[in-house]
């Protein structure tokens, strides 16, 4: 299994925008910055670009460069990224609870709740 | 079938019986699951989630109490976003304090559709010799609360379809797809449910939001797609088939009901700020100009609102008899939940077109008053709907969601779908709509041919539910 504490997974997907993006490279096996822009209203292409750097920085997507043209696609192992997605989410709402009882008993047994892991692995 | 295990714990200074008091309290501050709100831990009851997954703001989920044992252990049904199974363990520790350990299962089909609806898997296929059905619907967002029901209600369809050996031989597989109360993740899941190799048609239960976007790819493709509920809209093509009550049959039937058991005359206008609100806003409008009342003002805020106190000082201010609430979903729930805790349900009675059993779960005492009419409530007296909720709940359990309309309108559509593929003689389309011309499926609402509403029925908001007080004729379509 992936690394249950994959923030940058979490956070990359925890974007509407972002999931609608990978959906359309899914859809489409590899797409251009222009490409994606184009399906979207309302969404232009800097934060297209944007979107696809959290998205790469994540591991969710890679880059191919051709001439002046980046493609992207999806990477080779999105059931892992689905796993690691559904382990933060439960995983932050335990850390979330052991850093609340932490404040509400402060001081006591500090070394010993909620242990955290900010490992950025995906 | 197969299914994903993830499990994760934390150590805690707190013992067992301090963090079971906690579980449910409704405090965000303790994490999205342990900050939970839930009434009670009864099997069955209720469970709100609010996940930290949208942008800025949360996700809306639901879960229910599967079981319980005091301080040492809770049992959960996910049931939106996603579907699965969290067990949360307490044990004590020897030094003091608590492991709390979660351990979330997930079946495969599920994760598949979470994982396509996240964007990361393409979904599965259906076999060779299975006929694929899309659902389109809202499993997250405002809509979401809705979503498991009627994936359930589509599921026993197609399930009761296949033991009656399926259509034109073949068995039907249903392949679900998730809009987040969202056009633009609706267009995308749209078109990945059209992408699936053969699909035969695609039932949708969303917003009008959605529809606008997703019906020009149905036609496009040339696949049918049986819209469910209560909509505004007027299908423009012959594939686009809808099955919903139309607003102006529900208000012009049930408003002047609703004006002579109050006696009054003013009315208040309020909904969430889209298409379909507007719509009610307007047909509305005309009944009640009609009828010769008037409308003493109209108040429309976004999807998504967490703050109703604006629209509801102006129906104080306004002074009214009657609020006709046309709000969806989440939204729904905390706007007649804000009214009631105003005092004003006291002094107005409101009409609300989307008021369903499920809404009424949520509410509980304060939506007691709030009339609608729909083609179904779970009270229906008639055979055919005690046997539908027999095997509704012989088939999902005594901890699932409970019906409401818009679930059952999904099952009918389902049902009325296979039925006209068996009379037209195949699936596709040319046949489903010479089948949908001549064939008629008897399930719980009052249906015509195709699937036709006949009747409506005029439901009441009680503390234990809808009841139907009265059988409303619809007009023949114009």
């Amino acid at each position: 299994m992936t690394d249950p504490t994959s923030d940058a997974t979490f956070s990359a997907l925890a974007d509407q925008t972002r999931r609608a993006i990978l959906g359309l490279i899914g859809e489409h096996g590899e797409l251009t910055v222009g490409e994606i822009a184009s399906r979207f209203d309302g969404v232009g292409r800097t934060a297209v670009s944007s979107h696809l750097r959290i998205l790469r920085l994540a591991g969710l997507i890679t880059e191919r460069r051709d001439g002046r043209y980046r493609h992207y696609s999806l990477t080779s192992t999105p059931a892992d990224t689905v796993v690691a997605f559904l382990a933060s989410v439960y995983q932050n709402s335990l850390e979330q609870l052991a850093d609340a009882m932490n404040e509400a008993v402060a001081g006591a047994a500090s070394g010993d709740a909620g242990q955290r892991d900010d490992g950025l692995s995906a | 079938m197969a299914e994903l295990v993830l499990s994760s714990e934390v150590r805690l200074a707190a013992d067992p019986s301090e963090l079971f008091a906690l579980f449910g309290s409704g405090d965000p501050s303790l994490g999205w699951l342990f900050g939970s709100e839930a009434e009670a831990l009864a099997p069955g009851a209720l469970v709100r989630l609010a996940l930290p997954i949208g942008e800025g703001s949360r996700v809306h989920g639901t879960a229910r109490v599967l079981s319980c044992k005091p301080v040492r252990r809770i049992d959960l049904v996910h049931e939106s976003p996603w579907f699965g199974h969290v067990a949360c363990h307490l044990d004590p520790l020897r030094s003091g304090g608590t492991r709390l350990r979660i351990r979330v299962s997930i079946d495969d089909r599920e994760f598949t559709r979470l994982g396509a609806d996240l964007g990361l898997l393409c979904g599965s296929d259906a076999e060779g010799w299975e006929v694929p059905l899309g659902l389109l619907t809202s499993l997250s967002g405002s809509a979401g609360i809705l979503g498991r029901s009627t994936v359930n209600c589509a599921q026993l369809a197609v399930e009761e379809i296949n033991a009656d050996g399926g259509v034109a031989g073949r068995d039907v597989r249903l392949m679900v797809a998730d809009d987040a109360t969202d056009p633009g993740t609706g267009v995308v899941a749209m078109r990945r449910l059209c992408g699936v190799s053969g699909i035969a048609a695609v039932v949708g239960m969303h917003s009008s939001a959605t529809y606008s976007a997703t019906s020009p790819i149905a036609v496009a493709l040339g696949i049918p797609y049986l819209y469910t509920p209560t909509s505004e809209v007027v299908p423009t093509h012959p594939l686009l088939i809808h099955f919903g009550e139309r607003p102006l049959d529900q208000l012009h039937r049930a408003l002047p009901l609703l004006a002579e058991a109050t006696g009054g005359s003013r009315w208040f206008l309020a909904g969430n700020d889209y298409s379909w609100p507007r719509a009610i806003g307007m047909a509305a409008r005309e009944v009640i100009e009609r009828m010769g009342g008037t409308v003493s003002g109209e108040g429309y805020v976004p999807l998504g609102t967490e703050d109703f106190t604006p629209v509801i000082s102006a129906i104080g201010e306004h002074g009214t008899d009657h609020v006709v609430s046309s709000f969806v979903g989440q939204d729904h729930v905390r706007f007649e939940s804000e009214f009631s805790s105003s005092g004003l349900r006291s002094t107005t009675r409101t009409f609300a077109p989307l008021m369903d059993d499920a809404v009424v779960e949520h509410l509980g005492d304060s939506a007691a008053g709030i009339w609608n009419a729909l083609g179904y409530f779970v009270g229906m007296d008639s055979a055919e709907n005690r046997e539908f909720l027999r095997r509704y709940a012989d088939r999902f359990g005594e901890c699932a969601p409970p019906v409401s309309a818009a679930a059952e309108g999904v099952y009918e559509a389902v049902h009325t779908w296979a039925t006209a593929c068996r009379s037209g003689g195949g699936t596709d389309p040319p046949s489903l709509l010479r089948g949908l011309r001549t064939s008629t499926y008897r399930g719980p609402r009052r249906c015509g041919r195709g699937g036709s509403l006949e009747s409506l029925l005029l439901g009441e908001a009680t503390p234990a539910g809808v009841q139907v007080i009265d059988e409303l004729p619809v007009a023949a379509p114009a």
